[in-house]
């Protein structure tokens, strides 16, 4: 008797609002071209975030005006990778003292099923790991956490 | 307005009350209701006001104000707009006491947000939205292309290969006419003999295009930027001298289309005999040809244009080497002369005396072989970098190609006594036809028509010339404010599209008005070219003497630049003068007296610009002094016809915009007027409406008179608004059932001082399917 896969497997992978946080990285993106993907299938929204981390010695909502620009132009490159998938990807830029606690909340906010996250992988005393902000949504995401990795070939920056 | 059908009012014009009304009674009075006057008597003619302002208002000089104070300078409401269309908010995060700032981008097809405060319109924003504008557009995309991005023009940079293609076609397809030109003077009015003339005649013109190319060099290392007559004139010399230098060369620009094009069809002619009758339709057919291809940019006419000017050299060179071959061959030389050939369509035989004259002005027809030359200084900026060394490599090849192509067709037509036909008979061929046959064997050989063919590829892309340097000329112009502004602006392809169709309008009425005739063209042609040479190279002088005193590094190579630019100059004035001298009677007349026009023209357009400048320009030291936008003191109009949907929601929106709003009925039935009262007093506006009536039943008169003692009552500073309910239908084919008064008036108040026009447009089509409210809902 062939096996079954267990049941409500399919709405795990099947999510239908899905948020992206992007850096600009070429794994993000790629987080992204995933997340559109799975959207085109199941008729999902995808939502992509570009987290200004705010100094504390600056006000939070100072308009770091650099810092803009380029969250601006990565959520951009978000909005071009969605049309190119042939979805609209609907994008916010938040400034917050801690990236990863912003992304949660977000994530409550939008009521989200499912946060893509791109690895690179980063070497600490020789180790590999996957960072603190990741490791910390892991911990504290209130829904799925997708992680995806691309072959090591093309991570380029990450090595 | 709502009933813009009628002058005035009319008899059961749809009026019933907002289902609403009661409810936006209620609300749009939100203070006591001024006193209603007693209704008018009925024998009252003229302005019958119903509820006219609260009495006592009046200042100083007696003037009615109104009732209701003017609203001073009010605090940004809390949902201001963001210009950006962002949405920013400061959230509480999950974390005690955290909090984050939540930015919304623009969720836009058509906007992009490039940083906080800047957005770029996406092409999906520049979609036309009418009918017609869907049917424009994809007309232009077909012929034209699809549009290119400002950020695109870096890269409509031209090679030296492509660059000699587009600005020197003009210089090297005059070869194909300048000593059909000469000898056209020299045979056409003297005897025989004196054609052996051409050849000094030609080595003059050489010369002088030496002289005149190693000027220009000096120009565009000057003026890296492009340097054409106007700009070096206008720098060096002052307003005038540029603008002369500018009118001499966009004549010479249109004259240059008109016979590069008509020259070109009769190269055609000259082969095909059967399509001799149709020379003005083909000319125009390839006149409408080189418009749509300089519309579609700059890169692209390069890349159609370098084939035909490249097939052309080659086979002018060809057919020169094989002659020459066959004469040297034959044991002949090529500068001896030949018996003259006896032509079927020889011209009448000169009856004049040979003299200087004669000369001269065969040498001032000779010299259209220059015509262009100064295109490539004129284009610097279109070469890839380095603009200034390209730019002058190419006029080097230019000159020399053009020199050696010029010399050898003139010693061959000279060898083989070949003379000119009359291009009016049929089975004319041109001088250059008739090398071809002598050079690749008699008959349609393919040599020859290849030759034939590039020739009349060349002519007629040689206007290209014309079509880069007129739009760039004129846009330079419009931005120094000498021409209308709109000449300034790009075209979906980057292209002076306005300067483009201008001169393809005026070159085509010419083609049009000499019937494409070269002969009856050349006259008026290259006067203008050698009075810009002569303004541009004397530009240059003072450029280099202003250098020279300068010292320094500067100053290094000054003095041999002057005395090049000072010989050019010199050559150039001359015969800019024997041109005007020996062509007036035959044409020349006509340009020596266009271009002072022209210039005049420039000028008061300039003066124009200038007067508007002093007009609305604010200094910086005015700006740092001048306070911020108050509110204006305005009285605000409402054209009504009766009481309907249109009008409530018109009278909303002029509340909304000020306390002192009074609606104004005007009507030649005062019965009309009466009912139209009774409705408005029994509706309960506090908006006093004044009845005027009109026995001559016009509705502008009346309504601007009242608006003329309005504004006499409010004083000068006082803004008069006029909120017009206007009906807009659903297709384009109803508004012909409607009277456009709103349109009329319009165009009345547009030209009045102090006075403002707002519509409230009431979309029939849509509202109905939408079902909108009346729109006076708060």
């Amino acid at each position: 008797m062939p096996a079954q896969p267990p049941p409500g497997t399919g709405a795990l992978l099947s999510p239908r609002r899905m948020l992206v946080p992007c850096d600009g990285s070429d794994a993000a993106f790629s987080a992204l071209a995933l997340a559109c993907d799975i959207a085109n299938r199941t008729g999902g929204r995808v939502f992509a975030v570009h987290v200004i981390v705010v100094r504390r010695s600056l006000p939070i909502d100072d308009p770091m005006l650099p810092e803009s620009k380029r969250g601006n132009a990565i959520l951009t490159r978000a909005e071009e990778i969605g049309k190119a998938m042939g979805q609209s990807v609907e994008t916010e830029l938040l400034q917050a003292r801690d990236a990863g606690s912003s992304i949660i909340d977000e994530a409550e906010n939008l009521a989200v099923d499912a946060i893509f996250l791109g690895l690179e992988l980063k070497e600490r005393i020789g180790e590999p790991t996957v960072g603190a902000k990741i490791d910390h949504l892991l911990r504290e995401a209130p829904c799925q956490v997708w992680i995806f990795r691309d072959t090591l070939a093309n991570e380029g920056t990450a090595r | 307005m709502a009933d813009e059908d009628r002058p005035a009012s009319e008899p059961g014009a749809p009026a019933e009350p907002p289902p609403d009304a009661d409810a936006g009674r209620r609300r749009v009075i939100s203070r006591p209701a001024p006193p209603r006057q007693p209704r008018a008597p009925m024998e009252l003619r003229g302005s019958d006001v119903v509820a006219p302002h609260a009495e006592g208002a009046r200042d100083e000089e007696g003037r009615l104000r109104p009732a209701i104070e003017e609203r001073g300078p009010q605090p940004p409401p809390a949902n201001r707009l963001r210009p950006d269309l962002e949405l920013r908010e400061v959230r509480t995060g999950s974390r005690p006491g955290s909090k984050y700032v939540r930015q919304m981008r623009v969720h836009s097809t058509t906007f992009q947000t490039v940083e906080p405060g800047v957005l770029m319109a996406t092409a999906e924003a520049f979609r036309p939205r009418s009918g017609f504008g869907r049917f424009s557009t994809a007309l232009r995309r077909r012929f034209i292309g699809l549009p290119l991005a400002t950020e695109q023009l870096a890269h409509e940079r031209l090679t030296k290969i492509k660059a000699l293609a587009v600005f020197s076609s003009d210089a090297l397809s005059s070869v194909a006419y300048a000593t059909e030109e000469i000898l056209y003077i020299l045979v056409g009015a003297a005897s025989i003999g004196i054609a052996s003339a051409v050849i000094p005649i030609s080595i003059g013109i050489v010369i002088l295009l030496a002289i005149v190319a190693i000027s220009y060099r000096q120009t565009i290392r000057a003026y890296p930027n492009g340097g054409g007559s106007y700009i070096v004139a206008h720098n060096e010399l002052g307003v005038w001298p540029g603008l002369i230098a500018a009118g001499s060369l966009m004549v010479d620009y249109i004259l240059t289309v008109a016979v590069s094009i008509s020259s070109g069809v009769q190269a055609v002619t000259s082969a095909v005999e059967a399509l001799h009758p149709y020379t003005v339709e083909i000319a125009i057919a390839a006149l409408l040809f080189m418009v749509i291809v300089n519309l579609r940019g700059v890169r692209e006419s390069g890349s159609i244009f370098a084939a035909p000017t490249y097939v052309f050299i080659a086979s002018i060179l060809l057919m020169i080497g094989v002659a020459f071959f066959k004469i040297i061959g034959g044991g002949g030389s090529p500068i001896s002369g030949g018996a003259p050939q006896t032509g079927v369509h020889l011209l009448k035989q000169g009856t004049e005396s040979v003299g200087i004259f004669l000369i001269l002005r065969a040498f001032a027809s000779g010299c259209t072989a220059m015509t262009g030359v100064e295109a490539i200084s004129n284009g610097v900026p279109a070469f890839e970098k380095p603009e200034s060394q390209n730019a002058r490599i190419t006029l080097v090849w230019m000159a020399s190609i053009l020199g050696v192509m010029f010399m050898g067709i003139s010693l061959l037509a000279h060898h083989y006594g070949i003379r000119p036909d009359d291009p009016a008979q049929k089975g004319a061929q041109t001088v250059l036809s008739k090398i071809a046959h002598e050079s690749f064997g008699q008959g349609n050989n393919p040599f020859y028509i290849i030759t034939q063919a590039a020739t009349f590829l060349i002519l007629v892309l040689a206007a290209n010339t014309s079509f880069a340097d007129f739009p760039r000329l004129s846009s330079i112009l419009a931005h120094d404010g000498y021409m209308p502004h709109q000449f300034a602006f790009r075209g979906e392809r980057l292209a002076f599209s306005n300067g483009i169709i201008v001169l393809g309008i005026i070159s085509g009425l010419l083609i049009i008005g000499f019937k494409a005739n070269t002969d009856a063209l050349i006259p008026l042609y290259a006067v203008g070219v050698f009075v810009s040479f002569t303004l541009s190279q004397s530009g240059m002088v003072r450029h280099w003497i202003v250098r020279r005193r300068a010292g320094g590094e500067e100053a290094r190579g000054a003095q041999r630049s002057m005395i090049i630019n000072g010989t050019g100059a010199v050559a150039t004035g001359v015969v800019a003068l024997v041109i005007a001298g020996t062509k007036f009677i035959y044409g020349a007349w006509i340009v020596i007296l266009l271009i002072p026009l022209i210039v005049l023209l420039l000028r008061a357009i300039g003066r124009h610009y200038e007067t508007v400048e002093r007009e609305v320009h604010l200094s910086d030291d005015e700006l740092q002094h001048l306070p911020p936008p108050a509110p204006v003191k305005h009285t605000v109009l409402v054209p009504v016809g009766s009481i309907n949907r249109p009008v409530v929601q018109t009278l909303a929106y002029a509340r909304s915009l000020s306390n002192d709003v009074t609606a104004v009925h005007i009507t030649d039935t005062l019965e009309d007027a009466e009912r139209l009262r009774a409705r408005w007093e029994e509706w309960g506006s506090d908006v006093p409406l004044v009845i005027i009536d009109s026995p001559y039943r016009s509705f502008n008169g009346p309504l601007m008179a009242y608006i003329d003692l309005v504004s006499q009552q409010r004083g000068p500073n006082h803004i008069i608004t006029v909120v017009l309910p206007e009906f807009v239908p659903e297709h384009w084919y109803e508004h012909l059932l409607h009277g456009q008064t709103a349109l009329r008036l319009k165009a009345s108040l547009l030209f009045r001082p102090n006075t403002v026009v707002a519509d409230v447009p009431q979309h029939l089509g849509k509202r109905r399917t939408r079902g909108q409210g009346t729109g006076n809902r708060e």
